[in-house]
Parts: structure tokens; C-alpha cells; sequence
């Protein structure tokens, strides 16, 4: 049987899970730092833990551990999450004035994105910035998809009412 | 308006029929809602150096891979957490105490050890000793990270260091816990003295406890067990975020445990036995519900 402790194995298994794994810490913390760390500390216990851990739990085990690791580290920080901001690519055609309230709309979004429940931030963000399918959002957080679509629509319900303060 | 609960989502997803479509923009919903998934849609995250992140894990792994053998008693098994520059330090150390053993209890079964002068150790799963035993009559000293029940002879000073704060004794029996962010020390017999990072001291006799948070004690409490609950195969709690009684069930019984844990305070104790009834034990009081499958346990709100 080939397991987690045969090295192409393992670096398959980084390779396919490490991004996912970090965004999701990310996603939780808004700590980039922390969450790449975290990821190094869950591979790292994998590695250690290789020889009992089923090559189809390695997926689990390593989301189980980043989790446990960082509610130990963390003891309910605010959350900020800080973005990439991606550039308009209007930016040229647009009046200064659209532009301006295109940006505090922006800042708006992002701090209402900062005060969902963590489980709709997670899925909302997946999808958006990720644009992972539900259903592969499902697998990952190892919830049904029918749950995935319930947070997505009650984290957009909530989204929706910055439209009454902008 | 009454929507099912999932119709932005499915919007989102481009999933929704014309109707569908057309009621809500009816509603002005759509604008709303296509602003917000047009701006989301800008947001980024910052790359992820892949091939640098798996370098430096392999870097980390070869650190630990001779230690790696599942062997009960392994030789300075040093923590992982260790930074690089402390790792030379290690290295250079080895020379010197190349004489220490380490004894790990993983899941499977807490273990016994009898140290020369016959003082014995029992040693609760999840957790690690190290001493140096060539050494043991100039100095009985024990390294601990975990959990331990200790039974010491008479004669010069026993101690135990923890990352929290150093144990010292002089014939006794006392047990000491350093999970969760704490050092929990409880003397059965005899007297132990208990020593802060910064030198403050608590003095313990018998049948009395103290804990050691964020390196300030606790007021002296009495025992009510003649023995620590662990080795009765039962865990106890008082007070602690579910998210660390949750661990050490995980330690107990050696199986992950998914799902939504919160962190509320939990006061109770789970049998070591059958995982089945120690789960509802726990979950009833939190209002959680739990499935067990073959080999992990999934957590959820009831």
C-alpha cells in the first residue's frame, strides 16, 4: 500500500492542499503570515504522523490540525482580513466622483466581509476570490453542498445591507 | 419578501431560471446584489511561493525524520517548534547530553517508567518525558510536555521543568499537566514546591492543588481524588474551552475530531473506555451533536 510517508506521495499531497489550507487559515485569521506558518506546522505533524495516517485522511487530518493549531494561537482576535486590491481596468473612462464612491464602496464591502460569521466568510470567499464550485467547497469543508449554498445566501443577505448605508 | 434561503447563492452560482431572474430584479435586489459579486470579484489574495513553502518543509521534516521512528524510546527528540538558530545550539548540546532518553506515550496506552533510585513515573497519552539518567545522582531532573503522575523517592531534589515553570520535590507523590496553556500541579503526598519563570514560589503538601496560568497562580485548592483522575481512566475538567477538552479526547483515543467546537467552558469528565458514551458526555452539556465514523468524529451544533 503507498502511504503518506513516501515522499512523492507527501509532496503530492502539499501540492494539491497547501494553497487551500492556507487560504482557509487565512479566510479564519486574516493572518497571512500566520496561516503560511500554520501550514508548515500541519504538514510538519503530518510528516511526523505519516506512517498512521490513511492517505484519504491526510486531506482532513491536515485541515483538523491547521484548525486546532490555530484556535490555540489565536484566542478571538478581531479579524481583519487585509486584500490585494486588483485594479480597475476603467479606471480611465470613469468621472473622479464614481471612482471615489467605487472605493468607499469597496471599503465598505471588505469590513462587512470582516464581520461575517467566520463559516460564511469561508464559503463566500472561496467562492469569490477562489471561484470554487460549490460543490468543491462542500468536499473541502466536508459539508454538503446544500449547507454551502445556505451560508453563501445568508452571507450575500447580510452583504446586501451596506447598500443602506452607502 | 419570501425567498427560499438559497436563491442568492444560486444567483451567484448564474444557476437561477429567467422567472427567477426577473423577480428579482423587480425587486431591485439584482443591482444590489450584482455590485456586491462584481466588487468581491476584485479582491485578491497575495501569491503563494509553492515551491519555496515545500522547500522549507522538507528543510523542517529532515530535522525530525530520525526521530521520526515509532520506537518508545527515541534519543532528545528535540520540539519541533524549535527555531533554526536554536537547532545549532541543539546540535552543539548533543555532545554533552547524548545521554538522554525520551519516552513518548502516544495514543495508544499512557506508560510506566521506573528511574534508577526506584522513584517511577506514569506517564498519561499525548505526552513526553526526557531526563538524562547517567546523571541521575547528581541531579534527578525531567523535562515535561504532557502530563505525569510521579512517584519519588527520598533523596536529594527531584525536579521537573516544564516550559511554564520548574517542579521541585523531596520524596512524594504529585502529578503535573501542562496542556492546555497551563501547568496544573497536584500533590497527592509529601510536599512539592512550584517555581514561576519570574521566581515566585507556591508550596504545596498534601492532598492539595494549584494552577499556573499565564504565570500567575491560582489559590491553593484541596484534592478530593487520593489519585490523579487519569489513571482511574477517567478525565476531568473544570472550567476549560470545550476546544481543549475536545483535545484531549483526541489524545485519549487517537482519533481526529472535525466540525464546529466552540470554545465555552466546559465542567464535567469523559471515561476512557468507550468513545461513544465519553462524546455524549461532553456534547449533551454544550448542546452539540457529534457522528462517529469509522475513524474521525464530526462536531456540530444541535
Amino acid at each position: 500500500m503507498k502511504g503518506v510517508c513516501e515522499e512523492t506521495i507527501y509532496q503530492n499531497i502539499f501540492y494539491s492542499n497547501a494553497k487551500n489550507l492556507r487560504n482557509f487559515i487565512f479566510y479564519k485569521s486574516g493572518n497571512m503570515a500566520l496561516a503560511e506558518d500554520l501550514v508548515q506546522e500541519a504538514f510538519g505533524k503530518l510528516w511526523e504522523n505519516c506512517a498512521k495516517v490513511e492517505l484519504e485522511k491526510a486531506k482532513s487530518y491536515l485541515f483538523t490540525i491547521a484548525n486546532n493549531l490555530f484556535l490555540n494561537k489565536v484566542a478571538h482576535e478581531k479579524v481583519v482580513l487585509k486584500f490585494e486590491g486588483a485594479p480597475h481596468q476603467d479606471k480611465d473612462v470613469q468621472s473622479p466622483q464614481y471612482l471615489l464612491e467605487e472605493a468607499e464602496f469597496k471599503k465598505q464591502l471588505e469590513a462587512a466581509i470582516n464581520n461575517l460569521p467566520e463559516e460564511q466568510r469561508i464559503v463566500f470567499l472561496m467562492s469569490r476570490i477562489e471561484k470554487k464550485k460549490y460543490r468543491e467547497i462542500a468536499e473541502l469543508l466536508e459539508i454538503s453542498v446544500k449547507t454551502v449554498e445556505k451560508r453563501m445566501h445568508l452571507a450575500l443577505v447580510e452583504l446586501r445591507k451596506i447598500h443602506k448605508k452607502v | 419578501m419570501f425567498y427560499e434561503e438559497d436563491i442568492y447563492a444560486r444567483y451567484a452560482a448564474g444557476e437561477l431560471t429567467e422567472e427567477e431572474i426577473t423577480k428579482l430584479k423587480e425587486s431591485g435586489e439584482l443591482e444590489e446584489l450584482d455590485k456586491i459579486l462584481k466588487s468581491a470579484d476584485e479582491l485578491s489574495l497575495p501569491d503563494y511561493d509553492l515551491d519555496g513553502a515545500y522547500a522549507k518543509l522538507k528543510e523542517r521534516n529532515s530535522q525530525i525524520r530520525d526521530a521520526k521512528q515509532p520506537t518508545i524510546i527515541r534519543r532528545l527528540a528535540w520540539p519541533l517548534s524549535i527555531a533554526a538558530s536554536l537547532f545549532l545550539i541543539a546540535g552543539a548540546f548533543l555532545f554533552f547530553r547524548n545521554d538522554t532518553t525520551t519516552i513518548l506515550a502516544d495514543h495508544t496506552a499512557s506508560k510506566m517508567h521506573t528511574f534508577k533510585d526506584g522513584s517511577t513515573v506514569n506517564i498519561n497519552k499525548g505526552t513526553k518525558i526526557e531526563f538524562d539518567e547517567k546523571n541521575w545522582e547528581e541531579a534527578r531532573t525531567v523535562n515535561l510536555e504532557g502530563e505525569a503522575f510521579f512517584e519519588v523517592e527520598k533523596g536529594i531534589p527531584f525536579t521537573v521543568e516544564t516550559v511554564y515553570g520548574t517542579v521541585e520535590v523531596l520524596g512524594t507523590s504529585f502529578n503535573i499537566r501542562t496542556h492546555d496553556e497551563l501547568l496544573d500541579l497536584n500533590c497527592f503526598t509529601g510536599k512539592v514546591k512550584v517555581t514561576n519563570k519570574s521566581g515566585k514560589e507556591v508550596v504545596l503538601t498534601a492532598s492539595e492543588s494549584v494552577q499556573l496560568t499565564n504565570q500567575k497562580f491560582s489559590p491553593v485548592k484541596k484534592l478530593e481524588d487520593a489519585k490523579p483522575s487519569w489513571q482511574q481512566g477517567v478525565s476531568r475538567f473544570e472550567d476549560v474551552a470545550a476546544t481543549l477538552v475536545f483535545e484531549e479526547l483526541e489524545r485519549q483515543f487517537g482519533l481526529p475530531i472535525f466540525g464546529e467546537i466552540p470554545k465555552t467552558p466546559f465542567t464535567g469528565s469523559f471515561g476512557h473506555n468507550n468513545l461513544n458514551e465519553a462524546l455524549t458526555q461532553i456534547c449533551e452539556p454544550l448542546g452539540l451533536d457529534f457522528t462517529l465514523n469509522k475513524d474521525e468524529v464530526y462536531i456540530k451544533a444541535k
